[in-house]
C-alpha cells in the first residue's frame, strides 16, 4: 500500500510567480496526461503586500 | 493552474483554496458560500490589467482607492482571484474553500500541530510570551480560527464530492466555525495564558496579559500609559550623555 502511494509522488520544480507557472514544457505534458485532481493551496500570506505584487 | 488544469485530459476535479474574507467588503454578518459580481458587472481581468498597467508609483500612492473597501491587498486580490477563476472555469468542476483563520491541528497529525508562525499561529506566540497586551476589540468578539486538519479534510473532500458530481461550474465551501462552535477572543485568550502557566516558552520574557479594549480611545490611553510614553521616556534617556549609549 505505502509503495504503491509512494510510486504516485512525482516532484516538479515550479515557480508560481513565473509565467506557466516555471514548469517546463516537459513536466507539463507529464502533467496534462496523468493528473486527475488539482489542488491550489498555494498563496501568498502577507496581508499588507504591495498591491502590484499581491496580484 | 487553472489554465494547466483545462488542458489536463482527465481531470476529475480542481479545488482552489481562497479565504473565508473575500467579501469582507461587503455589509452584513452573513458571508454567503457564493461569489458575487462586481459593481456595474465589471470584468475583473479587466479591472487587473487596467492596474497592472499603470505607474508603479502610482499605484503605491493610491492603494487604498484602487482596492476600494477592502481592508489589505490580501482580500482584495483573493477576491479578484476567485471571481476570475469563476469566469475562466469553462467546464472544470471546481471548488472553492475559504477557511477563516487557521490554527494548529486539532487531531491529525498530532493536536496542536502546526508548522507556521502566520496568523493564529503568531498571536497565540505574541499572546503567550507577554508581548501583545493590549488588542482593540470586544473580549465578546468572535474570533473566527479553525484547525489546519478540519481545513486539509474539507479540502480533500470536496475534490472528491466535485469528481462524483457531474454538474460542471464552481462549488463555494467556507470552512470556519462562526457561530456554531464560536471562540471568543477573551476565551482564545485565557486558554493561551493558561496553557504557558504549565508549559512556559523557554524564554518568556515577559509575563503574559492581555486585555480587550473594546474602543479606540481605551486602547491608546492604555497603550499610550503603559508602552508609548515609558518608550519614549527611555528614548529620550539614551540621548542623554553618560546615560544612554553612544
Amino acid at each position: 500500500m505505502r509503495a504503491n502511494i509512494l510510486k504516485k509522488v512525482q516532484p516538479v520544480a515550479g515557480d508560481l510567480i513565473i509565467d506557466n507557472l516555471g514548469i517546463s514544457p516537459a513536466d507539463r505534458l507529464m502533467l496534462r496526461q496523468e493528473v486527475n485532481v488539482i489542488i491550489n493551496s498555494a498563496a501568498s500570506v502577507n496581508f499588507d503586500d504591495p498591491l502590484l505584487d499581491a496580484i | 493552474m487553472q489554465q494547466l488544469a483545462l488542458e489536463c485530459e482527465n481531470l476529475a476535479s480542481h479545488v482552489h483554496v481562497s479565504t473565508a474574507y473575500v467579501n469582507c467588503n461587503r455589509d452584513g454578518g452573513l458571508i454567503e458560500e457564493k461569489i458575487f459580481d462586481l459593481e456595474g458587472n465589471e470584468d475583473p481581468e479587466d479591472i487587473i490589467a487596467k492596474i497592472q498597467s499603470m505607474n508603479p508609483q502610482y499605484i503605491a500612492d493610491n492603494e487604498k482607492t484602487l482596492i476600494g473597501r477592502y481592508p489589505n491587498t490580501y482580500t482584495y486580490t483573493k477576491s479578484m482571484a476567485e471571481r476570475t477563476f469563476k469566469k475562466r472555469c469553462g467546464n472544470l468542476k471546481a471548488a472553492i474553500v475559504r477557511p477563516s483563520s487557521i490554527t494548529a491541528c486539532l487531531n491529525e497529525p498530532v493536536p496542536g500541530w502546526t508548522d507556521t508562525l502566520a496568523a493564529t499561529g503568531g498571536m497565540c506566540l505574541s499572546v503567550g510570551m507577554g508581548i501583545i497586551h493590549y488588542v482593540k476589540c470586544s473580549g465578546d468578539t468572535i474570533f473566527d480560527i479553525i484547525p489546519a486538519d478540519l481545513v486539509s479534510n474539507l479540502v480533500i473532500t470536496s475534490a472528491y464530492f466535485r469528481a462524483i458530481d457531474p454538474a460542471p461550474g464552481v462549488h463555494v465551501l467556507n470552512s470556519a466555525t462562526s457561530e456554531h462552535s464560536p471562540c471568543k477572543i477573551s476565551a482564545f485568550r485565557d486558554g493561551v495564558i493558561n496553557y504557558v502557566q504549565y508549559y512556559p516558552y523557554f524564554k518568556q520574557p515577559f509575563k503574559p496579559w492581555t486585555l480587550t479594549t473594546p474602543t479606540d480611545l481605551e486602547y491608546k490611553v492604555r497603550f499610550g500609559l503603559t508602552e508609548q510614553i515609558p518608550l519614549s521616556l527611555m528614548k529620550m534617556a539614551s540621548r542623554v550623555p553618560g546615560i544612554g549609549n553612544k
